[in-house]
């Protein structure tokens, strides 16, 4: 039974495609609308076989943007994935009859690349089950749509905890793997994809197929940080490990060189366990470092605390009321500054999280914490990912475009940890190709609120300042799904794109799986 | 805030039962706002998946009210002709329940018990005189049985009736409430009142916490637990470290719920199975005892588990 008409809410009707922008071209997904051609044979055949396809506009109404909330499309029809034989029926089908399908895990890119513009929407969320444990190993088993969150909580009942995930946890572990994710220990264990150690993968074509480091090498490699390009991950295999709470240190520095400096020395050394920059502005940087274990910690003060040059929170308060007491113009600053921090701080430390002054659960607590304090129905999170030797510029250079277009801002930088024998899996992906050792990256986020609105365009133009700055440095971008199409080739050049590109024609022929991403 | 301020997050999925249990995003905050936000319309079944157990509301960064969008959503249901046959039933109840008058005298703390408790003489003596080492109490002696299930069902209840059920509450410096979902709507019809859940009281009472060990499972009730959350997060936190009990807790710090309903019939398959819920809150093993705030998850529970379910005033040694 439907429940009538309410009051409508605030998406427009008529969906706009995502290079509907007008006046500042959308240099990112520039996914043309799909139109419907043999729609209702492909849907008929799904449905001779059992498959549901949800059609109705609510259904599909639900995936019409993804957490960016700048691009909008609509999917013909909308497939909640079961199994894994489901699935490769759905890519046989689609590839005979030329159906764009783009696969959705938590939705929560950025810049439309979880959005249908068309064709069929497969969201993976239904495949949310945790499938083995090994112990011993420390390694687990899980389906595609698995979400962070709910691994967490299954893993804990053994006193076990994943290693890396974004800090994020209604997004998805394909929809990671297939991106990167980076976390606060992603300086020490590498990017979340570096924890996957098989995966089963539906191919465009419907084969089911296990790869791994030893099995189907190259589809393991293209898969991996691929952004759905190659495959849909249907289940993967991850390294976990046992489950710590979190001893958390902040220091706090004028300098945003000062605090990189920091924090590329205390990763170079291993000497912490968590390791990130959070600003306001330029004016309060803090550098967090964690550990988990009392001995990590204990070293950490005896040999590392001195030589930082970041200093304690007091101390910072006294320094900050030194440079604004003598500049009344810039009070209101302060006022944003010290109400901020108020108000976050207590939240990444909440007292109900806490036991005998440890943090537990972090991930819980800093999704919470990212959602509260951010979360705005248009997620602006520009990013960029380069080598050590160009991260500062990188980053001093995005923040003057911050400073330029909005007052109220935030950094978020963190290194990853590269894996040598990873290389190929990094190729057309977040990690930049000159970057050894470690690659750092850096997401600059206007604060918005709603009380000043920007356009879409403005959003847009901003997003693109930054983006351009990869292209101008040969950077990459820290969540790659950010940069697309046009930026990739800017960016990282021909000869690599059109290699992977010819990937891409000879595995998916139709070219349907996640179209107009990538290629 | 309305539900037209969802910018879909996610996070009141992760801690849905519903989804938890059958994984459909359509029958959560997200999928009813984000449907609604683009179409205007929604099935009525997916809205009756929920049980109202309140998780999603205190983790939800927008503030929206997800019970009343919720509760709004099925009073549609009903209102458009949804099982017309089990609401006319309900409302029936509801038409049915006596209001006695009764003398409220000022200055005294209302206790408005669930109906199972006040059926249990021996429990109601327990807990009015736990209560009355606190507050200087007086009983209401009224059933709310109707009342909740109309609310869980999506019965408007007529304003008479509210009315009459409102009266005696008016006036009173604090009132107790002993069922979750009430809570909620009272707060929200007499804002200036004073109100607070019967299970936080009772868990601050020294003669019930110096007996909970640390192999008991305390079951806190969901839906007061996440309506007074702010309040009742930092208590409960202290509860446990304290006595070393585990809580129905995620790693959010939400209570688990035992998914319980007044109104069974009209949630339907894809509602939370209690059982599944049960496994959940147990998954850490090492339960000797099962300890609930509420009459109706203790006669739930006492079914499901072969473990000594006891009802927390149970727990005082008076
Ligand atoms: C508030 C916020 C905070 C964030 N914080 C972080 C952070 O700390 N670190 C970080 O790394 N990222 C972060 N992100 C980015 C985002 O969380 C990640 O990109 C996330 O890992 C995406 O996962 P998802 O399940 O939401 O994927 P989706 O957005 O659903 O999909 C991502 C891409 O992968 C494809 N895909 C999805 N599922 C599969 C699958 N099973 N197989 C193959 N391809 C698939 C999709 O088509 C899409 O192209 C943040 C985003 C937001 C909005
Ligand atoms: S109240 Fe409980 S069951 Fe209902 S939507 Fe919220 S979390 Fe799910
Ligand atoms: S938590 Fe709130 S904002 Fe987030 S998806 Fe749910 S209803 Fe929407």
């Amino acid at each position: 039974m439907e429940i009538p008409v309410i009051e409508k809410g605030q998406l427009p009707p008529c969906p706009v495609a995502a290079d509907a922008l007008q006046g500042i071209p959308r240099q990112q997904t520039n996914a043309g609308l799909w139109h419907g051609e043999n729609w209702r044979s492909f849907v008929g055949e799904l449905q001779a076989a059992g498959i549901e396809v949800r059609e109705d506009r609510g259904s599909r109404g639900i995936y019409v943007t993804d957490a960016g909330g700048l691009a909008h499309g609509l999917p013909h029809g909308v497939m909640l994935a079961q199994d894994a034989q489901q699935v490769a029926m759905l890519m046989m089908k689609a590839q005979h009859y030329r159906i764009p399908v783009t696969t959705r895990g938590g939705g929560l890119t950025t810049e439309g690349e979880a959005v249908a513009y068309g064709g069929m929407l497969l969201d993976m969320t239904g495949m949310c089950h945790l499938l083995s444990v090994d112990k011993k190993a420390l390694t687990a088993r899980v389906q595609g749509g698995m979400l962070w969150h709910r691994l967490a909580e299954l893993l804990r009942i053994d006193g076990l905890d994943y290693i890396s995930a974004p800090l994020n946890l209604a997004s998805s572990v394909g929809g990671t793997l297939g991106v990167g994710g980076i976390d606060v220990n992603s300086a020490r264990y590498g990017c979340s994809a570096d924890q996957a150690l098989a995966l089963q993968v539906v191919t465009p074509t419907g084969d089911i197929v296990e790869c791994s480091d030893d099995q189907n090498v190259e589809l393991f490699q293209r898969v991996l940080l691929g952004y759905g390009q190659f495959g849909i991950i249907t289940e993967a295999t991850l390294k976990i490990r046992n489950y710590t709470p979190m001893r958390m240190h902040y220091f706090f520095y004028h300098s945003l060189r000062a605090a990189i400096d920091d924090l590329m020395m205390l990763d170079q050394r291993g000497v912490c366990d968590y390791t990130g920059i959070l600003t306001l502005m330029d004016k309060a940087i803090t550098l967090l470092v964690g550990f988990d274990t009392p001995e990590r910690e204990q070293d950490f003060r005896h040999i590392m605390i001195s030589r930082l040059r970041g200093c304690r929170e007091k101390k910072f308060a006294l320094r900050l009321l030194g440079y604004y007491l003598p500049r009344p113009w810039r009070w209101r600053q302060l006022r944003f500054l010290l109400r901020w921090k108020q108000a976050l701080f207590p939240d990444l430390l909440p007292a109900h999280h806490m036991q005998k002054g440890v943090l537990h659960d972090r991930s819980a607590v800093f999704s919470r914490a990212v959602w509260k304090h951010w979360g705005h129905k248009h997620m602006v999170i520009p990013d960029l990912a380069a080598s050590k030797e160009k991260f500062i510029t990188a980053v001093e250079r995005g923040n003057a475009v911050c400073k330029k277009y909005f007052p109220y801002y935030t950094l978020y930088c963190v290194g990853i940890k590269l894996r040598p024998e990873h290389q190929p899996h990094y190729e057309l992906s977040a990690i930049p190709p000159d970057a050894t050792g470690w690659s750092y990256g850096c997401e600059f986020e206007p604060i918005l609120d709603d009380e000043r609105h920007y356009s879409r365009d403005y959003l847009q133009s901003f997003k693109n300042a930054i983006y351009d700055i990869g292209v101008d440095m040969g950077t990459s971008y820290y969540r790659f799904g950010g940069m697309m199409k046009a930026y990739i080739r800017r960016a990282l050049g021909d000869a690599v794109v059109d290699k992977h590109l010819a990937w891409k024609r000879a595995a998916d022929p139709a070219m349907i799986l996640n179209r107009d991403v990538i290629f | 805030m309305p539900y037209n301020r969802c910018h879909g997050c996610g996070l009141c999925t992760l801690v849905c039962p519903a989804w938890q249990q059958h994984g459909d995003v359509r029958e959560t905050p997200k999928g009813l706002a984000r449907a609604l936000q683009y179409d205007g319309k929604v099935i009525a079944e997916q809205a009756f998946a929920c049980v109202l157990c309140g998780a999603c509301e205190p983790v939800c960064p927008q503030q929206i009210d997800l019970i009343a969008f919720m509760t709004n959503l099925r009073r549609r249901a009903v209102r458009a002709g949804y099982r017309p046959e089990i609401i006319k039933q309900l409302r029936h109840d509801l038409a049915a329940t006596q209001f006695p008058q009764q003398e409220i005298q000022p200055d005294k703390t209302l206790f408005l018990p669930s109906d199972p408790l006040r059926r249990d003489e021996f429990r109601m003596r327990k807990v009015t005189s736990l209560l009355s080492t606190q507050f200087d109490l007086q009983v209401l002696d009224q059933e709310i049985g109707a009342v909740s299930a109309a609310l869980e069902a999506g019965i408007d209840v007529p304003l008479t009736v509210l009315n009459y059920f409102l009266a005696p509450l008016r006036d009173a410096p604090l009132v107790i409430v002993d069922d979750g979902l009430l809570l909620d709507h009272l707060r929200i019809w007499l804002p200036q009142q004073k109100f607070s859940g019967l299970g936080i009281i009772l868990s601050k009472l020294r003669q019930i916490h110096a007996w909970l060990k640390p192999t008991d499972l305390y079951v806190i009730e969901s839906r007061a637990f996440h309506n007074q959350y702010r309040q009742a997060l930092p208590h409960y936190h202290q509860l446990q470290q304290r006595t070393e009990c585990k809580l129905n807790w995620d790693l959010q710090r939400l209570a688990i719920p035992t998914a319980r309903t007044f109104t069974p019939q009209v949630h339907t398959g894809h509602s939370p199975d209690p059982l599944t819920q049960l496994r959940w809150m147990l998954r850490f093993g090492d339960v000797a005892r099962i300890v609930v705030e509420d009459m109706h998850d203790h006669a739930l529970l006492s079914t499901l588990t072969q473990k000594p379910v006891i009802y927390v005033a149970e727990l005082a040694q008076i």
